[in-house]
């Protein structure tokens, strides 16, 4: 060894034990977390799934005196599903609710489509300008099915697209649909239950499954199965994970921050009060919930944030590693935006649990966990190079590692035993545990570069694609 | 003796209304959505129909319409089944032309005096 | 293998025998020396191994379950089968109950339930009794109210009566009734609404007193129990000139209902008899209103063929119940089309201090389509408060009536939008002489947003 290299060694060393020991702290950290979390959403789902079997669900909130929800579906270039989804949506069980769809400047032909399908014909509207929002086009009105109402309007972005159709909107409820995704005919009874129960609910989300290797027919899910793609069946797990055990038990504590894009039902007023969702962001979703915390917590209201862990939608997840990227990276910079974008409730009390646990707890984990990841393989490749590596803990650690994220895999497998039974063979529910073996070491590092690209972009200030699907359509 | 179309998704309804019509000996025939019923009216004409209002893909009402507009079919009597939340599902079902109704929860030898004073109007 | 050489005669342990030494020296003496050592790495390598062990148990566990599920499914199917054999003629003629009995061990009783219950919603009468008197004979309906009165459960409790619901047994009322006043929410509405099954109508009155009582109990809620309670009556017997044993539906209701149905069928009678049931129909208060000793002066009024003084009543409740419980009474009097409650709603419009109330008092009188409130109806056009004046302007709208034209056109400038939106809504339903208004408005009115707004529905296709 050369002079150089052991004066390289020296000071490399101090450095690379402490972030070893960081690393550990964190990684223990994190797991002890997450299985606390296991362990609250295990109660939370217990208790729901009791409270739902003691409740007569079929035949609630089927009265006139039901809340009525307008329901705002977005859409950009989405020709080739738009008319199937709004079929599938416009066949819900509810007594009253109203669908805008919202179409963003398309420049294909989804407002086409539309037109020539429901019998649109355009009225002249006026509408109350609640909130800012790009400029209206046209809006049309169906003869044929009088809830449904399309909006055409310059292009502006969802959140721009949503805060339209808020304006447009009737009902004081308000939930933001995805164009693409299949929703369950009961989801609205379902979802609605929180605001009808406790008046101070003003926002409320739902578990959100892969509809990839489902059979589809007529807008509802047939048949459950699983994607034949291996990218695929890895989210299924991860989704699970998240909308099971995360979700859950975070809103168990009130402090649910995020509620997908995908399905959530909102609180008119409220989200009028905050000034509606904010134009431009990339996460208008998570941002949208983070500023309603910060309001309420603010005026000291009383206020709910609830979730169900029923499935209520399900979304066509990318199959093809690029777009997965890209997806992953937007929704990287969409939480650090939504988390940096309300930094005074870092470790202020003011805010409660948000600001003392669930806060940080994202920030850390969520937010800059990836660059610890990348930090640990950096240290070891450098340790390897300089033969420092003690092997056995390294190996130790991986099937550490492993074994934990099996753990939690199987936690929620439990969940969804104990409630939905939802993947109907069990040989579904073993090739699904048994790819969580593989996971943490294929699927895990590949999303979490591209997290950490979505870190750098974020923190670069450039703007990534938008990862817009190619849709195979259902 | 008939040949009688039953549209109903819940299968212990139909099993009761089986068991009490074989008995009757009445042919029956069971389509459990929309879609199925459309399907075997293409290629059979029963005698009566006794039609479920809420099943999937097509509701009872649509049915109804179809069977009505349709010339080969019309003269086809209908019975409507529906659950009482469904008031006015009855009066349009009456007005399209529906011969009858029956309301669930029902009792099956009310059942068999419906079906049986419609098909002798017939 | 046989092991008995490891064993002294006396049962001790041989210490000194190979294989336990093997264990001793390769294991615990190891893992000691390891562990004095390497302290930390060896505690380490011990947790991965625990939780490789938690894992692996977790993993098992998921499978048991799963395998639970298709054992269950399989009893299931093959069960359903053979009482579907059985149930069918007993149900439909009378076979003898005791082979259906046979054939349902006691472990099987949850499963009979989920069998049982479709077929106890969908038949009723004769038909109904024989199921409820398997169940009885079985002990279902006994095992249910002991869970009910004694378990300390919440859901437990509350699925308990729901499913005494669903039993529809009329003789576990008694019990049910007590469940009214659980603390638990959802028992109180799953309890309600099983009284509601059961159809009593004299439990009618506790059930609405204490559901208005109740202050954790929505006004969706309370509408929800109590509609149930309006979907179990038998539109049939209406037919049957028996209108009177069904209050719930109002006068409005039971002539909606029937006109068509006269059409077809022979119900001649049937005006004269919606006549002579007023009074029927007035029962209908003991819904929404409910302390016992109001009950009886309603009833003989009722039975005195007096007007009802739904006045008084209101006014009683002002002390008694809080402004929520009226907002729900006012609301379903609203909904229900309770024309003797306008005196009342009037004086309350006047008199309440409260903006809730008087929005759903106005919603009410709207529903009511109550001419009388007319005048006060067009002051609250005034209010400072925007939803009572959109409020207001819709609920004239509903009058259709022409006098009401100008005050309501002062809206289309309002600074609210809902206001703009329902002034010319309401005006635009008064047909032509709306629709000239608004023109002649659209004229004169320099506001934008309101000349928006009238474009909008002048442009609607009628």
């Amino acid at each position: 060894m050369t002079y150089f290299d052991q004066n390289t060694l020296d000071i490399l060393y101090p450095f690379i034990r402490t972030t070893n020991y960081f690393i550990t702290g964190y990684f223990v950290f994190i797991n002890i977390v997450y299985i606390l979390m296991l362990l609250i959403a295990f109660n939370a789902i217990k208790k729901y799934s009791q409270h739902v079997q003691s409740l007569e669900m079929k035949n609630l909130f089927l009265s006139p005196f039901a809340k009525p929800i307008s329901l705002l579906v977005p859409a950009y270039n989405e020709q080739s599903t738009i008319v199937g989804s709004l079929k599938s949506i416009l066949q819900l069980q509810y007594p009253t609710y109203e669908i805008i769809l919202i179409n963003d400047g398309s420049s294909d032909n989804t407002l086409e489509q539309v037109l020539k399908s429901f019998d649109l014909v355009r009225t002249k509207n006026v509408f109350r300008n609640q909130l800012p929002s790009q400029d209206i086009k046209a809006i049309y009105e169906s003869t044929t099915y009088s809830n449904l109402t399309v909006v055409d309007k310059v292009n502006g972005g969802k959140a721009d697209a949503l805060n339209a159709g808020i304006n447009i909107s009737k009902y004081p409820l308000i939930c933001s649909l995805d164009a693409d995704s299949v929703l369950e005919p009961d989801v609205l009874v379902k979802i609605v239950r929180p605001f009808v129960e406790d008046h101070t609910t003003v926002a409320a989300g739902g578990s959100i499954r892969i509809a990839n290797g489902c059979e589809i027919f007529s807008g509802r899910v047939n048949k459950i199965g699983l994607p034949k793609s291996l990218l695929g069946k890895f989210q299924i797990m991860e989704y699970l994970r998240a909308f099971l055990a995360g979700r859950m038990a975070f809103s168990l504590i009130n402090g649910l921050i995020i509620i997908s894009g995908a399905f959530g039902i909102f609180k008119k007023s409220t989200v009028v009060e905050i000034g509606g969702y904010r134009a431009g962001s990339v996460g208008e979703d998570m941002e949208l919930v983070m500023r309603m915390h910060a309001r309420l917590r603010e005026k000291k209201e009383p206020y709910n944030i609830t979730f169900i862990p029923d499935p209520v939608c399900w979304t066509e997840a990318p199959e093809d590693i690029k777009v997965l990227g890209l997806q992953r990276t937007r929704w990287q910079r969409g939480l650090l935006e939504s988390l940096l974008g309300h930094k005074k409730m870092l470790f202020n009390p003011k805010y409660g649990i948000v600001g003392l646990v669930v806060y940080p707890f994202f920030l850390f984990a969520e937010g800059f966990g990836p660059i610890l990841e990348l930090l640990g393989f950096l240290v070891f490749f450098v340790s390897w190079y300089f033969d420092m590596v003690a092997y056995p803990l390294v190996y130790l650690f991986i099937l550490a590692t492993i074994v934990l994220n099996i753990l939690l895999s199987i936690g929620s497998v439990i969940f969804e035993e104990m409630t939905y039974q939802r993947y109907p063979k069990t040989s579904m529910i073993v090739t699904l545990i048994g790819l969580s073996f593989v996971e943490i070491l294929v699927y895990r590092p590949v999303t979490s570069w591209y997290r950490i690209v979505g870190i750098f972009q974020y923190v670069t200030g450039k703007k990534g694609g938008w990862g817009k699907m190619v849709r195979k359509g259902f | 003796m008939a040949k009688i179309l039953i549209i109903e998704d819940d299968e212990h309804i139909w099993k009761l209304i089986e068991y009490r019509l074989k008995k009757e000996k009445h042919e029956l025939v069971w389509a459990c959505d929309g879609l199925k019923a459309l399907e075997i009216l293409e290629t059979t004409k029963p005698d009566l129909i006794i039609s479920d209002i809420m099943i999937p893909y097509m509701d009872g009402i649509q049915i109804l319409k179809k069977v009505k507009e349709d010339d080969n079919l019309k003269e086809i009597p209908v019975i409507m089944l529906t659950s009482k939340a469904q008031e006015q599902d009855i009066i349009t079902g009456l007005e399209l032309g529906a011969q009858d109704y029956m309301a669930k929860p029902f009792s099956p030898s009310e059942l068999i005096l419906r079906v049986n004073r419609v098909l002798k109007s017939n | 293998m046989d092991f008995s050489q490891y064993w002294e005669h006396d049962g001790y342990l041989k210490i000194d025998n190979s294989f336990l030494r093997f264990i001793n020296d390769q294991v615990f003496f190891s893992f000691n020396k390891h562990f004095q050592e390497y302290p930390t790495t060896t505690a380490l390598i011990f947790s991965v191994f625990l939780l490789i062990g938690i894992t692996g148990f977790l993993f098992l566990y998921v499978i048991h379950l799963r395998l639970k599920f298709n054992r269950h499914q399989k009893l299931k199917i093959r069960k359903f089968a053979i009482w579907e054999e059985n149930l069918l003629p007993l149900i439909l003629d009378e076979a003898d109950v005791t082979t259906l009995i046979k054939t349902i061990k006691k472990s099987e009783y949850e499963l009979f339930g989920e069998f049982i219950t479709p077929y106890l919603k969908d038949t009723k009468g004769e038909s109904l009794s024989r199921i409820i008197d398997v169940l009885r004979e079985i002990g279902v309906t006994k095992r249910e109210l002991h869970h009910l009165k004694h378990s300390n459960s919440t859901w437990r409790r509350a699925l308990a009566v729901q499913r005494l619901g669903i039993l529809k047994d009329p003789n576990n009322t008694k019990d049910i009734t007590k469940a009214l006043h659980d603390k638990n929410i959802t028992v109180v509405l799953n309890a309600a609404g099983a009284l509601l099954k059961i159809g009593d109508r004299q439990l009618m009155k506790k059930v609405v007193s204490v559901l208005l009582r109740n202050e954790h109990i929505t006004e969706e809620m309370f509408a929800e129990v109590l509609l149930k309670f309006e979907r179990s009556i038998d539109l049939e017997s209406l037919l049957c000139r028996e209108i009177d044993k069904y209050p719930a539906l109002s006068k409005f209701k039971i002539i909606n209902l029937i006109e068509p149905l006269i059409k077809t069928e022979s119900g001649h009678n049937l005006i004269d008899h919606l006549e002579n049931s007023k009074k029927a129909v007035s029962i209908i208060l003991e819904d929404e209103d409910l302390a016992e000793e109001l009950l009886s002066e309603i009833i003989r009024q009722c039975e005195s063929n007096e007007p009802i003084d739904l006045e008084k009543i209101l006014s009683k409740k002002e002390k008694e119940f809080s402004t929520s419980s009226r907002i729900k009474m006012i609301d379903f009097i609203g909904y229900l089309k309770r024309v003797e409650g306008t005196t009342a709603l009037i004086n309350l419009l006047k008199t309440s201090r409260n903006d809730e109330e008087k929005i759903s008092v106005i919603k009410a009188l709207g529903n009511l389509e109550a001419e009388e409130s007319m005048p006060l109806l067009i002051d609250h056009l005034e209010s400072k408060h925007p939803v009572i004046r959109a409020q207001a302007a819709k609920a004239l709208g509903a009058f259709k009536d022409e006098r009401t034209a100008k005050p309501i056109s002062r809206l289309l400038e309002d600074k609210d939008w809902w206001c703009r939106f329902h002034a010319a809504s309401s005006i635009n339903q008064m047909g032509e002489v709306g629709k000239e208004c608004l023109q002649e408005f659209l004229k004169t009115t320099s506001d934008p947003f309101a000349k928006g707004i009238i474009v909008q529905f002048l442009s609607k296709p009628q």
